[in-house]
């Protein structure tokens, strides 16, 4: 297949994902792996490539959340068919970041913590959601198994706040504590509170979530 | 009386609910509630903890729902009755900072702030409930509520709502209403307290939130059912389908209460607040906002039930234009509707904050909402032909008897909104107007403390509570 052609299928890949267009970016995807294209091209140049032009759109706010989160959608409904083909072949991709994501024991609130996570991905991390009402021991068990550069816990009850400080005890008497950075979300999350249970960062609103994710992205000295 | 909503608008979205009641259904994560609705005829997927409601039940339980609901204040020259033509106000509940008086920053609300606020309430003649306006962060996270609670019922003397975060902290709240009134039947016969919930999502009702809603129907409070779903996030962006959305809710909401204790007073008490799209905050001083409330008000109507809506709300973080217009507008409309109670005042930025100087300027915006519902009185008397004849053709009425006796009748005299008072008060503006008031009050106004020997229960109530609850 003619370079020319490779660069065009994949110009449209990230199109679609820019237009939020789930079919048109499925049927691009599976021709484009079809075609023979490398599934890390097609990641890289078709899909992240798309979703980056979003996230900047999105950061001058020509583009809204609705936007943002089309376009997730279309990149992980085309990871679903890459993702296959790269484990086959025994290749990997180095994601910018790894986060777990989750709401504390007692709480089913999620908005934030889905546009948070959704825009981590367009980012370039790779994200994990571990859900709502997660308990503390499940937490643990995530970062032991995810190894992730950062933990996002999320809560917004009041009542709720408590288990931020004790998923953080439980990392520590795990031994955990240190090979992860913790992030604490919601509405009435302060830095009082945060600085109380040890987290290394936090957020009470959706904007100020995704400043302190990068930050601690780029200083993180654990990996 | 101002409608945006045609009666044939109305009963598509009736319709609309009905059709999501039976076809998508409610998730209702309790077993006793399933059970109830289950043998009330719904189909249950206990399994699937899913209701799917015919809308015959519905229209059963709405049916049951009284007209009027009576609301009893801690004295009692402050009861109210929610009927139709009665409009009241309550301040904004559950934020959880506070504007600072001096330094005009924000920062964590306090005990002290949250019993200045209770002061200023009971002060102001156009706020008529407390809500909890603050939770203070120094009392202990797990009672909160119960604190709260205890610390609003010592202060105030008019009528209060109550909030709580789950049904074992309810109890102590009970607790301490049935000490202020004598005991739980007193509480049932007279209400000081009514009690607001809210599912999580409009057609999700968790376990907590069903024992909440049974808790206060097992005392017959009064039930605000309050779903608060944000358009394009937790319900649809066209605002058609949230109304039918958080109908859907509340209709469900009340079919439940109906079946645990029929006849038991509810309050159609929903807030539908709007996302800005560029940031993910909310928005509660969105047009939008006080156009559904509209919707809404129109829709309890409909129904026979008493409304309370958004409201004095607003996205702004500050005191000034933005939170002057977006408050004035929106509290305005649903209360031209004909509102039952209009909700949101002394809030800033979307409830999160809550100020004391804005309170006092809301009460003044109310001043102005209350007085454009009175409308104008057209008889013989105010047409005042005779008056017009005697001033004759030179017209000076100043000094005319009919003018002073209807001076205060037609017109609302602004407490602060004039340059004169400004003027003697040494204010600038009106922020600082507001700031000179609430120091007034605060220094002046008497509220009759609570008797001894309920101030005695309130602490064993509290110790009991904190035994239990604080791990």
């Amino acid at each position: 297949m003619s370079s020319g052609i490779k660069k065009e299928i994949l110009e449209k890949l990230a199109q679609a994902v820019i237009d939020g267009n789930l079919e048109e970016a499925e049927k691009l995807t599976s021709e484009a792996i079809e075609e023979g294209l490398d599934p890390i091209e097609v990641i890289e140049n078709g899909l992240v490539g798309g979703i980056r032009v979003v996230g900047d759109k999105f950061e001058t706010m020509e583009l809204f959340l609705p936007d943002l989160m089309m376009a997730a959608e279309a990149m992980e409904v085309c990871l679903k068919i890459v993702k296959p083909v790269i484990l086959s072949r025994g290749i990997s991709r180095k994601p910018l970041g790894k986060v777990v994501l989750g709401t504390v024991a007692g709480d089913i609130h999620d908005l934030g913590k889905k546009l948070v996570g959704t825009y981590l991905t367009t980012r370039g991390f790779e994200v994990i959601d571990a859900g709502v009402d997660v308990p503390v021991e499940r937490f643990v068990e995530m970062v032991q198994r995810f190894k992730p550069d950062i933990l996002g816990l999320s809560a917004l009850l009041t009542s709720t706040l408590p288990q931020q400080g004790k998923v953080i005890e439980a990392l520590k008497n795990a031994g955990l504590r240190d090979k992860v950075k913790v992030m604490v979300g919601g509405a009435t999350v302060t830095k009082r509170w945060a600085d109380e249970i040890g987290a290394d960062a936090y957020a009470d609103n959706f904007a100020a979530a995704i400043e302190a994710a990068k930050k601690l992205v780029k200083n993180k000295e654990v990996k | 009386m101002f409608k945006l909503l045609t009666s044939d608008q109305i009963q598509a979205i009736d319709y609309a609910s009905s059709q999501m009641l039976e076809q998508v259904g409610v998730i209702v994560d309790n077993d006793n509630a399933l059970k109830l609705l289950a043998d009330a005829g719904a189909n249950v997927d206990f399994s699937k903890r899913k209701a799917r409601i015919p809308s015959y039940l519905i229209k059963e339980g709405v049916k049951k729902v009284p007209k009027k609901v009576r609301l009893y204040g801690i004295k009692s020259k402050f009861d109210l009755v929610y009927e139709e033509g009665k409009t009241y106000a309550h301040t904004t509940g559950g934020c959880s900072q506070i504007l600072d008086l001096e330094r005009g920053t924000i920062r964590e609300a306090s005990k002290g702030d949250l019993e200045k606020a209770v002061k200023i309430i009971d002060a102001l003649d156009n706020i008529h409930i407390n809500r909890p306006c603050v939770y203070p962060k120094d009392f202990p996270p797990e009672a909160r509520d119960i604190h709260t609670m205890a610390c609003m019922l010592e202060n105030a003397e008019k009528h209060c709502n109550i909030n709580t975060y789950g049904s074992t902290n309810l109890n102590y709240i009970i607790r301490l209403a049935s000490a202020v009134v004598g005991s739980d039947e007193d509480l049932r016969k007279k209400p000081i307290i009514d009690g607001l919930m809210g599912p999580t999502k409009p057609l999700q009702y968790s376990n907590e939130d069903v024992n909440i809603l049974s808790g206060y129907a097992k005392y017959g409070l009064p039930i605000s059912i309050s779903p608060d779903p944000m358009t394009g996030a937790t319900t649809t962006i066209t605002l058609a389908g949230a109304l039918a959305h958080q109908n859907a809710s509340v209709l469900a909401g009340i079919l439940m209460v109906q079946l645990i204790n029929p006849r038991n007073p509810v309050l159609y008490t929903s807030r539908v607040l709007t996302m800005d799209m560029r940031s993910g905050d909310i928005l509660a001083g969105a047009i939008e906002v006080g156009i559904m409330s509209v919707g809404i008000v129109q829709l309890a109507k409909y129904y026979g039930i008493p409304s309370d809506v958004y409201g004095l709300g607003t996205s702004s973080k500050t005191l000034g234009e933005q939170t002057a217009f977006e408050k004035a507008l929106n509290g305005l409309l649903p209360a031209l509707a004909g509102a039952n109670c209009i909700s949101g005042a002394g809030s800033l930025e979307s409830a999160l904050t809550f100020s004391l100087e804005q309170l006092v300027i809301d009460n003044e915006i109310l001043s102005m909402i209350f007085r454009s519902i009175q409308g104008i009185n057209v008889e013989d008397d105010t047409l005042a032909l005779e008056v017009i004849a005697k001033a004759g053709p030179e017209g000076f009425f100043l000094k005319s008897p009919h003018t002073r006796e209807h001076l205060k009748k037609e017109h609302f005299i602004p407490k602060l909104a004039s340059r004169a008072i400004l003027e003697k008060m040494g204010a600038k503006n009106i922020i600082e107007a507001a700031k000179i008031e609430v120091k007034k009050i605060l220094s002046e106004h008497q509220v009759t403390p609570l008797d001894k020997d309920i101030k005695h229960k309130f602490e064993k109530i509290l110790k009991e509570a904190d035994k239990k609850l604080i791990k």
